[in-house]
């Protein structure tokens, strides 16, 4: 703090200093601005003196009074909707009366950039894309992130799965870096937030967590879409290089409601705002009901009256296996007898899912303070039984104009969020996986204990010992987190030239979240810990962010404009982590840590401390050619003594030719973009020494032996290897882009072709184990993303009452991999499962998927065995590319008087998946193509022995568990499945009632939304968005048991008041 | 209008005070930059682990990686691959039809090589000469897991192994024949070392296979030397004498009885679980069973140790999974004796040293001292096991004499006496004892001879002796 505090001091001093002498000469120019149609008070209109920072806003009657120096010559006026105006400051007279032209073409539209900084679309020398936040409260989401979905070109949302607060994961123009973070920096009004996605882990826990576990929310789910003003998305380093390393990814930059009076003339507006969505299960994987439970290896229960019965633990007097079975354990499999009483078991299983979300806002404008106060509260039930999700968020973003010189404001949104989540994936206790695996012979809410799901003992009923019942799951193992969440920021602004400002800005993002995971007693999940686990785990962030902008706006001629930026950032961000875990619980349903017999805890904090210099000059010739260029230099703490700091330059350049061409009958606006830019990005945290730790042993099929053993303590060194030589990481990144619009604004296209390069990737490199390592973090890989972004947008029919409005953003992104490091040509991205992983290849795209492949002849014909069976290749290999090849949305919107009716269409073309629960489910003979039993398969291929074609036909059994199933000498190549979908999104249909007599309620909105109502896909499970590792994750592809995929409809209703 | 006075006129004549606000500006940078570098000042130091720790940690963390590799996934294989257990299920059904590729056994690479090798040479570093009892036991260690390396692996680096810390990121390979000369002079070096006095501090409860008891050590290193004097059997016709002579030395030492057995460690807490109960009871049960292959032999024999081996099957009978049936329907299950929360995993045990003096003599010409060490070997576990030697069985199995005795007997006592050990697939390689066929599901010709060279020393060492060839034979194993 004492160092902040001297930064603070130098602040001040350098305002103070430039204060002195500066009572220049002023006039007041005073006038009205109206609309040139309809001669309508235009209120909010942003007038400036041009080459000078001064601005004021008319008023609600269209007024405005503005301090000018004496030697200003012109005034300009800016409106989102309006051409923009400059005018000539009369000579004889204060008076200036403007009427602005309506700006069809949207000549003059406004974006926020980084920092906060609003900048006219003409100026800008890279992309960006907005969204409004009308699309992102009619799109019906409830994460910001995943309500971007399918509306910004080259923008690639995934959500993880259908269950409440599931997390969504987004990626801008491919993924750039191996093993650390590929998602854009997320910031509202100006400051950076938390939008990290993490599970809960034990310290002592050798897997993967993301394989496992619930699905986490990502923090940007805090935020309440209903606040959200406008999200605008910076796709490249271009746009996010004033935000330094984190924005490296491009960065999502959200700008909240602020306060205004803008309705019906009057200083105050309100809103109140209420929905209500139904959801259900949009797809499951087609499984087979002819035959039930039993397999050679065992069988199904049946008691001494000969009816069935589930596995019990030890089994009952009188009680008896059919089809075989040993005495301890049925069959896993639907390899048994021909049924004819199919239970529709996930049919029983799903409900619907309830959302409510009310809103109140109000907002208030006068002539010094503008203020907006908004709660929102969202209640979600899921799908899964026993699921909820909630989130309430109050906020209040103020604006105060002072003194002319001086203003300041400020932005606080306090969050509470959290809910009950189900078990997902990999897990013993998973939904999905007890759900699906179950043969549609057994009712799984049949038990005959308390609980429909339990046993007369009070045991888990299951038809499979090893798995948990999902009710059981559900019921008996609820994970819960509640989120208290404070984001705010202060700002103040001071003006003591005409041309310079200075701001000085402080935020805050402080979240603790405190979960808590009960297994049961007799719960099959942990599998080691049969006599119950309670987990409390504690996750705490803490995010302080300053910086200081000095703005000078020059106008060095009439045509040439000057505007230079020169500020500096200070970041201080705080994590931990800290697990508290219990088992072997005494009072039985007592879930309090104090009841259980054996404790653990683990714990773990990281801080990372960034500060930088950067500056930002733009150069104008008229409104048509504007040069931009930028430097920062950062400063961080997690390098070692190698180097502190870092810089990284940009430039960019947007040329407006139709300012110089002119424009004729077809086209109306043209504007070439040329952007270079690099961002650097620092090593992670504590990666330059390496240090010793408590080892954990597992091979992956039991959760092994860890510390404290046998009352004693244990360390060894890492096995990851630290490297003080840590250099940042680059992303380098050019584009060109075009934006056209003709026949005065009814068409446009906007397209970006870009190429950018990632080198000097800090990543774990693998290390060979003979080094006594594993890995070693180190700047190696290249990698190399480029493509192509396209928006189309068009008005076919417009006219008074109807219009026909179409968009379509459509991307397509290349992804390769140029090197890893020397001798190294393929690195595992994070640990996944043995039989398949997510692989950096190179030559190959990011992130493919890695496992067994089948042994093929040069012709590509399976090699076959003397078994009948195809041979599997020793060596894996890709086998699959997760992402899509183009992706694009098409949105039609009619409107007609009052009504609107809009539709989404989402399509994405390529991206694989791992579909590891349709390979199992096939090897457990439940998948519908293991229908046909009672004939022999005959796999096409040459023998092994002498290259001839097979003739040996196996069993059904042996075609599905073996070949199509995972059982035995499998290759997993057989899951890999196409992910490609064409879905309808989205589709609304909405209308807002003028009350023009009702002095209190001016309007009311109806609507009625449907999400994901139809969907075409070849994928045969879940609806393929899905994510197995959800967010917090680089893996991509894998569908493991996920939770699926949700079609909802809501009906909301708002007045504004 | 020349360049310099272009530049003039965009700066439009500047004024004192934008002369005045560059100065501050300058000055500004200057002084900004210096503070943003103090403000990032210490914070690279990692709160959550510390950058050393001394010897005692070091040892408890080396020894279970040892108990992680002979009570894990290596001697699951290897007992399939021995046929005394079947896998029936799963990824276990697969492994027993001898589907095992580089990346399955890449976990158990990576525990021998960067939890147990480095950190024992790690101990070896940071306990220093003023400690040689540290030294001599990470001298015994390693010979013990560089020897689990190369009996399944053949050529394995040691000479150029584990120097990462010195940026050395590749490793040629060592032939076997060298790797396991190198094994026997780790062992003597570390016996020396065990014998020294003179020790700052010495290990106590963190060692948890003697209690940091340097004499059993010694006993268990000349153990080791005999172990693998007669791993090359095939290769040195020497081999008895030097094995003998080892054996004395052990004996010598006190590895008279079953007290001086090397064993894995477990404990009843979910994270000291013995890993054949933990794999078998409860996180995969049904994968592996008794194989028939076994049972049969213990059968043939009347074997008393089977109630402490198995369950019996749904018969009453004690009957593993047929060889290929992945049946787990109505078969023996692994038995409390190996598969209970606590019980401990040998290592290596008094019957072993027995069988390989009845071994070695026998192939010394020395029948007498053979029947009689194979005698001391029965009883001993059997007594171990069911508390008693069984008069019948001892009658009909522990009572060889010089004419009496022969390679098949000691061998196959050997195996049942090894059983959830690693030797009876080693021995089965060396001797062909007992005879075994091929999983006939299985699309490999015969029984592998080996494990694949680990994914990762195939992708990042491009220095590595890459072998796929499950049926190749290590150096020892020659045909």
């Amino acid at each position: 703090m004492k160092r902040f505090r001297h930064i603070l001091k130098a602040a001040a001093l350098l305002g103070l200093l430039g204060v002195q002498s500066l009572q220049a000469q002023t006039r007041l120019i005073v006038g009205t601005v109206t609309g040139s149609k309809d001669g309508q008070n235009l209120a909010n209109v942003s007038v400036s003196v041009v080459g000078t920072n001064i601005n004021v806003f008319s008023d609600n009657e269209g007024r405005y009074a503005i301090n000018a120096p004496a030697s200003a010559k012109k005034l300009q006026f800016t409106l989102n909707g309006f051409q923009q105006a400059t005018l000539d400051i009369p000579t004889g007279s204060d008076k200036l009366d403007v009427k602005m032209e309506s700006d069809e073409v949207g000549l003059n539209t406004v974006t926020i950039t980084a920092l906060g900084i609003s900048r006219q679309q003409r100026a800008l020398g890279y992309s960006s894309q907005n969204v409004s936040g009308a699309e992102i409260q009619g799109s019906g989401e409830q994460n910001v992130v995943q309500a971007i979905s399918s509306k910004v070109a080259g923008a690639f949302v995934q959500g993880s799965g259908g269950t409440p607060g599931a997390s969504a994961k987004i990626i801008l123009r491919g993924n750039a870096t191996f093993t650390g973070n590929n998602q854009p920096l997320m910031v509202v009004d100006g400051v950076p937030i938390d939008n990290s996605t993490s599970q809960s882990t034990a310290g002592d826990y050798p897997f993967n967590s993301n394989l496992s576990g619930v699905n986490n929310s990502n923090r940007g789910i805090d935020i309440n879409p209903d606040d959200v003003e406008s999200i605008s998305v910076l796709k490249g380093p271009a746009a996010a290089a004033l935000y330094g390393v984190r924005g490296a990814n491009g960065a999502i930059i959200i700008t909240t409601k602020r306060g205004k009076a803008t309705r019906g003339g009057r200083n105050f507006s309100a809103s109140l705002s209420s929905s209500v969505e139904w959801s259900k299960v949009n797809k499951l994987p087609e499984i087979q009901t002819g035959y039930g439970q039993g397999v050679n290896g065992g069988g199904r229960f049946i008691d001494s009256a000969g009816t069935r019965k589930a596995f019990a633990g030890t089994i009952p007097p009188g009680w008896s296996l059919v089809d075989g079975g040993t005495a301890t354990q049925a069959a896993p499999d639907a390899w048994g007898p021909k049924i004819s009483n199919a239970i529709n078991n996930a049919e029983n299983f799903f409900q619907t899912g309830i959302t409510y979300n009310n809103n109140l806002s109000v907002s208030a404008g006068g002539e010094r303070t503008n203020v907006r106060a908004s709660i929102g509260n969202m209640n979600q039930t899921g799908i899964v039984p026993n699921t909820k999700f909630s989130r309430t968020s109050v906020r209040v973003n103020t604006d105060t104009r002072l003194t002319n010189k001086i203003s300041f404001g400020s932005s606080l949104n306090f969050i509470n969020s959290g809910g009950t989540r189900s078990q997902n994936g990999s897990n013993l206790s998973g939904v999905m996986l007890s759900l699906l695996r179950t043969p549609a012979d057994f009712n799984l809410s049949g038990g005959q204990g308390r609980d429909p799901w339990k046993n007369p003992d009070g045991s888990n009923y299951t038809y499979f010992a090893p798995y948990d019942n999902p009710y059981w799951s559900v019921y008996e193992n609820p994970f819960t987190d509640d989120v208290n969440r404070l984001l705010g920021n202060t700002y103040i602004t001071y003006r003591p030239l005409d041309w310079l400002d200075v701001t000085y800005r402080v935020g805050i993002d402080q979240w603790t979240d405190s979960r808590k995971q009960i297994f049961a007693v007799g719960s099959n999940q942990p599998d080691n810990a049969p006599g119950g686990e309670i987990s409390e785990n504690v996750l705490r962030y803490k995010e302080f962010y300053s910086d200081l902008l000095i703005t000078a706006r020059r106008q060095l001629t009439d045509d040439i404009g000057l505007n230079v930026l020169l500020g500096n950032n200070l970041n201080n961000r705080f994590n931990s982590d800290q697990y508290l875990r219990g088992r072997d619980l005494a009072v039985p349903e007592f879930y309090n840590i104090n009841n259980a017999a054996n404790l653990y805890a683990s714990s773990s904090s990281g801080r990372v401390k960034t500060a930088a210099l950067f500056l930002n000059a733009e150069l104008s010739y008229k409104s048509m050619l504007y040069l931009n260029f930028s430097g920062r230099n950062e400063w961080a703490s997690t390098f070692g003594t190698a180097k502190s700091s870092f810089f990284y330059p940009s430039v960019n350049t947007s040329f407006v030719f139709t300012e110089l061409t002119g424009t004729n009958k077809i086209l109306s606006y043209g504007k070439v973009r040329l952007a270079y830019a690099t961002a650097g990005i620092n090593p992670p945290a504590y990666a330059t020494r390496t240090y010793f730790v408590q080892p954990s042993f597992t091979d992956g099929f039991t959760s092994g032996i860890n510390f404290p053993y046998l009352g004693q303590n244990g360390f060894g060194q890492s096995a990851g290897l630290g490297n003080s030589a840590l250099e940042p990481e680059r992303n380098t990144g050019m584009e060109i882009g075009f934006d056209l619009r003709f026949l005065k604004g009814r068409a446009s296209l906007d397209l970006t072709l870009y190429n950018q390069q990632s080198s000097n990737i800090i990543l774990s490199m693998p290390l060979a184990p003979s080094t006594g390592f594993d890995g070693v973090t180190q700047n190696a890989g290249k990698m190399e993303n480029r493509g192509i972004e396209m928006v189309l947008g068009g008005t076919p029919i417009k006219s008074d009452k109807f219009t026909w409005e179409v968009n379509v953003n459509w991307a397509s992104n290349r992804n390769e991999v140029l090197q890893l490091a020397p001798s190294v040509e393929e690195i595992n991205v994070e640990a996944a499962f043995a039989s398949n992983g997510s692989y950096a290849i190179v030559g190959e795209p990011y992130g493919v998927l890695y496992g067994t492949k089948w042994l093929r002849n040069d012709a590509g014909q399976l090699i076959i065995g003397s078994n009948g069976l195809p041979l599997v290749d020793p060596k894996r290999g890709n086998i699959g590319v997760p992402y899509p090849k183009w992706y694009g949305g098409l949105r039609n919107t009619f409107t007609y008087k009052g009504f609107t009716l809009t539709a989404l269409l989402d399509v994405r073309r390529g991206g694989q998946i791992w579909n590891g629960t349709w390979g199992r489910l096939t090897r457990l003979g439940i998948t519908d193509e293991t229908a046909e039993r009672d004939r022999l398969y005959l796999i096409e291929g040459v023998k092994a022995s002498d290259g001839s074609p097979n003739d040996r036909k196996v069993s059904a059994f042996d075609y599905f568990r073996t070949y199509r199933g995972d059982a035995g000498s499998y290759a997993s190549e057989n899951a890999i499945q196409d992910g490609s979908w064409t879905r309808l999104r989205e589709l609304g249909l909405s209308y807002t009632l003028k009350l023009k007599s009702n002095k209190l309620i001016q309007s009311l909105d109806l609507g009625i939304v449907g999400k994901n109502l139809l969907l075409f896909t070849e994928y045969k499970g879940i609806d393929p968005e899905t994510s197995l590792t959800g967010a917090g994750s680089n893996i991509g592809g894998f569908d493991y048991f996920n939770n699926p995929g949700l079609k909802s409809w809501i009906a909301s209703i708002k007045f504004n008041f | 209008m020349d360049r310099k006075h272009q530049v003039q006129f965009l700066i439009n004549k500047p004024t004192r005070i934008m002369r005045k606000i560059s100065l501050i500006a300058a000055l500004g940078v200057i002084l900004f930059a210096g503070a943003c570098k103090k403000y990032v000042e210490g914070e690279d130091i990692s709160p959550n682990v510390p950058a050393n720790a001394p010897p005692p940690l070091i040892l408890s963390a080396a020894e279970l990686s040892v108990f992680a590799n002979y009570g894990g996934n290596m001697s699951r294989l290897a007992s399939m691959w021995a046929q005394q257990n079947a896998g029936c299920q799963f990824q276990s059904e697969a492994n027993d039809q001898y589907q095992v590729d580089e990346g399955d056994i890449s976990n158990e690479w990576s525990v021998i090589y960067v939890q147990g090798l480095k950190n024992l040479k790690v101990l070896k570093e940071k306990a220093g000469a003023e400690n040689p009892h540290y030294q001599g036991i990470s001298n015994v260690l390693t010979a013990l897991l560089l020897g689990t390396a190369t009996d399944f692996w053949g050529d394995v680096p040691f000479t150029d192994a584990l120097k990462g810390e010195a940026l050395q990121y590749t490793a040629a390979y060592d032939k076997q024949e060298d790797v396991l000369k190198n094994i026997q002079t780790l062992l003597s070096d570390g016996i020396t070392l065990l014998n020294s006095s003179n020790n700052i501090i010495v290990p106590a409860g963190d060692d948890f296979i003697y209690g940091g008891d340097p004499a059993r050590w010694i006993g268990f290193a000349y153990l080791l030397k005999a172990r693998y004097h007669m791993r090359s059997s095939k290769r040195d016709a020497t081999w008895h004498t030097k094995a003998l002579a080892a054996v004395d030395s052990a004996k010598a030492n006190g590895f008279t009885d079953e007290s001086a057995d090397a064993n894995c460690v477990f404990g009843t807490n979910a994270n000291e679980y013995n890993q054949w109960y933990a794999f078998s009871k409860i996180s995969r049960r049904g994968y592996i069973k008794a194989n028939k292959t076994f049972t049969d032999i213990m059968n043939g024999l009347n074997d008393p140790r089977r109630s402490f081996y198995f369950t019996k099957n749904d018969s009453g009978k004690y009957e593993g999974s047929v060889l290929g049936s992945s049946n787990t329907r109505n078969v023996s299950e692994i038995g409390t004796y190996f598969a209970s929360a606590n019980s401990p995993t040998p290592i290596a045990t008094y019957a072993e040293l027995c069988f390989i003096e009845a071994e070695a003599a026998l192939a010394a010409g020395d029948k007498t001292r053979a029947a009689s060490a194979h005698n001391d070997g029965v009883i001993s576990h059997l007594t171990q096991v069911t508390g008693s030697a069984d008069a019948a069985y001892v009658a009909a199995n522990a009572s060889e004499t010089a004419s009496s005795i022969d390679l098949n007997k000691i061998m196959t006592q050997k195996y049942i006496a090894g059983y959830t050990m690693l030797e009876p697939y080693h021995d089965w390689r060396r001797t062909g004892i007992p005879a075994l066929v091929k999983n006939p599901r299985s699309n490999l010709a015969g029984i592998p001879r080996r494990l694949p060279t680990s994914i990762e020393e195939r992708l990042y060492n491009n220095k590595a002796t890459v072998v796929n060839n499950l049926l190749e034979p290590v150096w020892w194993d020659a045909p």
